[in-house]
């Protein structure tokens, strides 16, 4: 038996296609990357080496700290609302009944909409000016609330949190939902007649069963969240004067708007190492609560 | 009586927030579908008005100026190959990564990790270097392998953790039948994971269909385009087409519409199978 | 069940064997490439028919140019392409349009990687500096020399724009002024006003119209440029004089800490304060915020002539009447000149450092043709203002509009935009920070502290 879960010749053989493939295409050009991190460079004429200095530049930059702070929030949004709320959706979604599927499909739409929709669409709901949103609070009486949601650099980042839920929810949702089939019936049943309730059967069989599928998600979740670009790009390219600002679009902007091609460089890997740390850290706090 | 009562009136509570939340959800759709009938004029005066009268021949207009009669068909086969070579690749490796016991396990499931930590735009110039090595600029090879390379990581955490939580006594068994690996993974472990595969059939082919840098700089001649590249002849930089941009996404939706309208079920039906055979 | 799944792999694998094969066979896809080329670009068809009929070698060159969909220019240039391949049967051009944005993109990620097309739309001022001193482009000093008629006929910003160390890499195709004061007549009438003459004047308008509902100032500043280049630009200037920020940014004289330039921060930071922009003015851009002024709902917008050929198309009738279109007034004390406006050299093609010599006469006779007289009056024919101070136009074609703008060229000289004047770190530095004092998470005092320290 243990024979055959260590040969060594079909891990091998099974492992390399995509080890060959991630090693071209991923490996190889990111520790590139890297390395343009070391030089001074536009992106145009001879690379100059210079060290640490990009690096020593950047961590001394409060616009990129800013920036870093803006992630975590909205790592923390999505690790406990994306996750949390998808993880219910899928739970609620998952009998095979007609009305569950149709759910099943909006709930997932907004992953399909095309991020300039997303983003259009959103910040006309937000606007200060004609926005929805606001006229919504007038007429309910509550005229107090009203707000530049996008526009003011105190809540901007919880607006574009809420917007970066709502798009991704359908995204753990259906990963959860495949990782729900992996439940046994005969087991939730089983609850069911001791007579636990749905709360029981939620923390004491649905979760431990999946909790490989919800560790996985967290890492896809907070990888995904240090590299958010494309909404902030689309809703307010970062501003106003860099208040939701992101490592993303921080490099983005050294990289392709202001010649620092370099600079750009050690911001991604910066990012990368930053994010790499972020994830060990939840893997070692998941994996512990695996054991109790 | 009044536990049953209870019972519905929770059930109808969430069945209403469903709803409201499902409306949030369904609106842009829908916003898109009739804001794609409209006229520029009429999109700029008012944004969320229903159109005045229906001018399908933005559809017409889209179809030409986004290309979409080469670019579409692009897109089709670029996605297909790469989502197929994906799942293969992917599910080969999940399934050692799952079940095998070996040194480098943990190193090299951590490797996977670090494609998802980079942001694209940084790859950019490394991996059009690359292509230019490999000869492949300018060819659909370039864009599946890439897309199958930056599909691997979440294929493989969606597929590892699947598989992880087969119980080891059902693999056993059919070992102890004479099974032969090549067997058990192509007649077990894939036909049981029929749900994680159609999820990430789902993801890597939306990631991929919706895909814009690496197609902007690898592809140059325009039989070759894919259709999001057709999709930014709308958006211009002192004006934008949107009543032709919303005609050509409406589009462009339909392919990962229907992909998903089919592929989620099988997630679902995978419930009665999976128990059947655990 | 587990046989759809097989099938479903085996079909996967087919697919990458066909792909595999595709690429093996070379002569096949290029049999197929020809084919849908054919069917899709007549253009390319007629080149190759061509070249069956003559065998003399074609000089061949890439162009990659951003004037494509929604781009006030993409109709002009393929026209204007169109008629150079008719014109000049014995060149190739391998075109590819790229939208503007993604333009920038893919064009530095190949300069990057050394690799350049060679003929490529370019922005004057920052955008040529950096190309140029990395020794990517070949100048067009001597086609200049060759033709001096075609020299001559430029507006100088045209040239001098592309121009680094006393060489010129391109020639604008048209010029954009970038500070139009486009103002709703009726309005003004309806409560009573004149167009302001003074900085009194323009707050006094603008509790006017505040009181009464009006938006006063459309501004959409989003993307950050747009109160640079539209309204500071020309903000500062009333200020601070033309000779100022150049002397400033060469660090001879003037700083950015000298008291007319926090001035001008200030009167930007107390327009704001007072309500001048409509509120969502951080969080739309330069195109939505237009729908403000053509409902009629702002009294003005400041804005580029980029913005004519949209207001031409989208605008309602009974608004565009209305329209009238002016410059800032002059500021009390201010050392400006209150007759400019701030104006910039739209882009340009330039020749890639890399091409042959025959590549490179085909190129400038390609610049030429899209500046020389006829190009010009097509300009103006797509309301684009043009790059030549000698080309006539018929003024019966012309809509009422491009030709109140005309009379404003004729009347206001142009001064430096700040990001043309400014490289593109500063330029950065600028939008942000006047987004930030706009906003008040930045104090005038300290943008003019970082500027005067980054140009140190």
């Amino acid at each position: 038996m243990d024979l055959i879960f260590k040969n060594k010749k079909t891990i091998t053989l099974a492992l390399l296609p995509a080890l060959l493939i991630f090693f071209v295409i991923v490996f190889m050009p990111i520790m590139r990357s890297f390395v343009y991190g070391f030089y001074k460079w536009n992106g145009l004429g001879e690379p100059i080496y210079v060290g640490w200095k990009n690096f020593i530049d950047i961590l001394t930059d409060k616009i990129f700290w800013s920036a870093f702070k803006n992630n975590l929030f909205i790592v923390a949004a999505s690790v406990l609302g994306q996750i949390p709320i998808g993880l219910l959706i899928a739970i609620v979604l998952n009998k095979k009944l007609k009305s569950t599927s149709f759910f099943r499909t909006i709930f997932f739409l907004p992953m399909i909409l095309s991020t300039v929709v997303v983003g259009l669409l959103w910040s006309t709901i937000f606007n200060a000016q004609v926005g929805i949103l606001n006229q919504l609070l007038t007429k309910l009486g509550l005229e107090k609330l009203e707000q530049d949601w996008l526009g003011n650099p105190k809540i901007a980042m919880y607006t574009i949190s809420i917007v970066i839920i709502w798009q991704f929810v359908g995204f753990y949702m259906i990963i959860f939902l495949a990782a729900l089939q992996n439940i046994p019936i005969d087991i939730i049943e089983a609850a069911e007649i001791d007579g636990a309730g749905e709360l029981h059967k939620l923390f004491k069989i649905t979760i431990p069963m999946i909790w490989d599928t919800i560790m996985a998600a967290v890492v896809l979740c907070i990888a995904g969240s240090m590299r958010t670009f494309d909404l902030v790009f689309v809703m307010t390219k970062g501003g106003p004067a860099h208040a939701t600002e992101l490592m993303a679009t921080y490099m983005y902007n050294k990289t392709f708007e202001v010649y620092k091609y370099g600079y750009g460089s050690a911001v991604s890997l910066i990012i990368f190492i930053l994010s790499l740390s972020l994830i060990l850290i939840s893997r070692k706090v998941m994996s512990k609560r695996e054991d109790i | 009586m009044m536990y049953l009562n209870k019972k519905t009136i929770l059930k109808f509570i969430l069945f209403l927030i469903l709803c409201i939340a499902g409306f949030t959800t369904l609106y842009p759709l829908i916003w898109m579908a009739y804001t794609s009938l409209k006229t520029n004029p009429e999109i700029i005066m008012s944004t969320f008005a229903l159109p005045k009268s229906l001018h399908f021949e933005n559809y017409v207009n889209a179809w030409n100026t986004a290309n979409m009669d080469v670019y579409f068909f692009n897109s089709i086969f670029v996605c297909i190959a790469s989502v197929a070579l994906t799942i293969i690749v992917g599910a080969l490796a999940a399934f050692i990564l799952a079940k095998f016991q070996f040194r480098m396990k943990k190193f090299i499931y951590s490797l996977f990790i670090i494609g998802m930590l980079i942001p694209m735009q940084s790859v950019l110039v490394p991996l059009f270097i690359q292509m230019r090595t490999l000869r492949l600029l300018d060819n659909p090879l370039s864009l599946i392998l890439t897309y199958t390379a930056f599909g691997l990581p979440i294929t493989i955490f969606v597929l590892e953790s699947f598989i992880k939580s087969f119980p080891d006594s059902i693999i056993e068994a059919c070992v102890m039948d004479g099974g032969k690996i090549k067997h058990i993974f192509l007649e077990m472990i894939l036909p049981m994971s029929r749900p994680a595969i159609a999820t990430v059939i789902i993801l890597n082919f939306l990631n991929n269909w919706k895909e814009f840098s690496f197609a902007l700089i690898f592809m140059s001649s325009d039989s070759k385009k894919t259709l999001p590249l057709g999709l930014y002849n709308f958006i211009g930089a002192h004006s934008s087409n949107y009543a032709e941009l919303m005609a050509a996404m409406m589009i462009a939706s339909v392919p990962i519409i229907i992909l998903y309208l089919i592929l989620q079920e099988q997630i679902i039906n995978g419930m009665t199978a999976g128990a059947v055979k655990g | 069940m587990s046989k759809r799944i097989i099938s479903l792999v085996l079909m996967g694998c087919m697919l990458i064997a066909m792909v595999g094969c595709s690429s093996k066979s070379p002569e096949k896809k290029k049999e197929q490439e020809v084919v849908t080329n054919t069917k899709e670009d007549t253009n390319t068809a007629k080149t190759e028919s061509n070249k069956q009929e003559e065998p003399v070698e074609k000089v061949k060159f890439t162009l990659w140019h951003s004037f494509v969909g929604a781009d006030q220019r993409a109709e002009f240039m393929e026209k204007r392409l169109n008629d150079f391949r008719e014109a000049h049967p014995e060149y190739e051009i391998d075109e590819q349009k790229i939208p503007r944005d993604q333009y920038q993109t893919k064009l530095k990620t190949e300069a990057a990687a050394g690799e350049l097309p060679d003929a490529f739309v370019i922005w004057p001022n920052a955008m040529t500096k950096e190309f140029a001193s990395a020794s990517l482009l070949k100048d067009i000093n001597g086609h200049l020399e060759e033709n001096p008629e075609w020299r001559d006929s430029f507006v100088s910003r045209a040239l001098d724009e592309f121009t680094v160390d006393g060489k010129t890499y391109s020639a604008g195709l048209g010029v954009s002024i970038t500070s139009i004061v486009y103002y709703n007549k009726a309005l003004f009438e309806k409560y009573n006003l004149e167009y302001p003459n003074s900085y009194a004047e323009l707050l006094n308008v603008i509790t006017v119209f505040k009181e009464n509902g009006v938006i006063p100032i459309a501004l959409g500043n989003k993307a950050k440029w747009p109160a640079q280049s539209t309204i500071f630009s020309c903000l500062a200037n009333r200020e601070t004089g033309s000779e100022w920020l150049d002397s400033a940014l060469s660090g001879t004289g003037s700083k950015f800490t000298d008291p007319e330039f926090i001035t001008a921060l200030n009167k930007l930071k107390e327009l704001t304060d007072m309500g001048a922009f409509n509120k969502d003015y951080n969080t739309i851009d330069e195109v939505e915020v237009r729908s403000y002024f053509y409902k009629g709902e702002a009294a003005m917008m400041i804005g580029g002539s980029w913005i004519l050929p949209d207001m031409i198309k989208n605008a309602p009738e009974d608004i565009k009447a209305n329209i009238e279109m002016t410059v800032l007034p002059g500021f009390e004390g201010g050392k400006g000149d209150p007759n400019t406006m701030s104006g910039v050299s739209s882009t340009g093609i330039a020749i890639s450092a890399k091409a042959s010599p025959e590549q490179q006469a085909a190129i400038e006779e390609l610049i030429q043709f899209l500046t020389n007289e006829e190009s010009q009056k097509l300009y103006a024919v797509y309301n684009i203002p043009v790059s030549s101070k000698t080309v006539q136009i018929n003024e019966s074609e012309m809509d009422p509009l491009y030709k109140k703008m005309l009379d404003l060229i004729k009347k206001y000289p142009m001064v430096a935009v700040y990001d043309s004047a400014m490289n593109s770190e500063m330029t950065d530095i600028t939008n942000n920070g006047l987004q930030g004092i706009m906003i008040g998470s930045l104090t005038p005092e300290e943008l003019a502290e970082e500027l005067q320290k980054a140009v140190e």
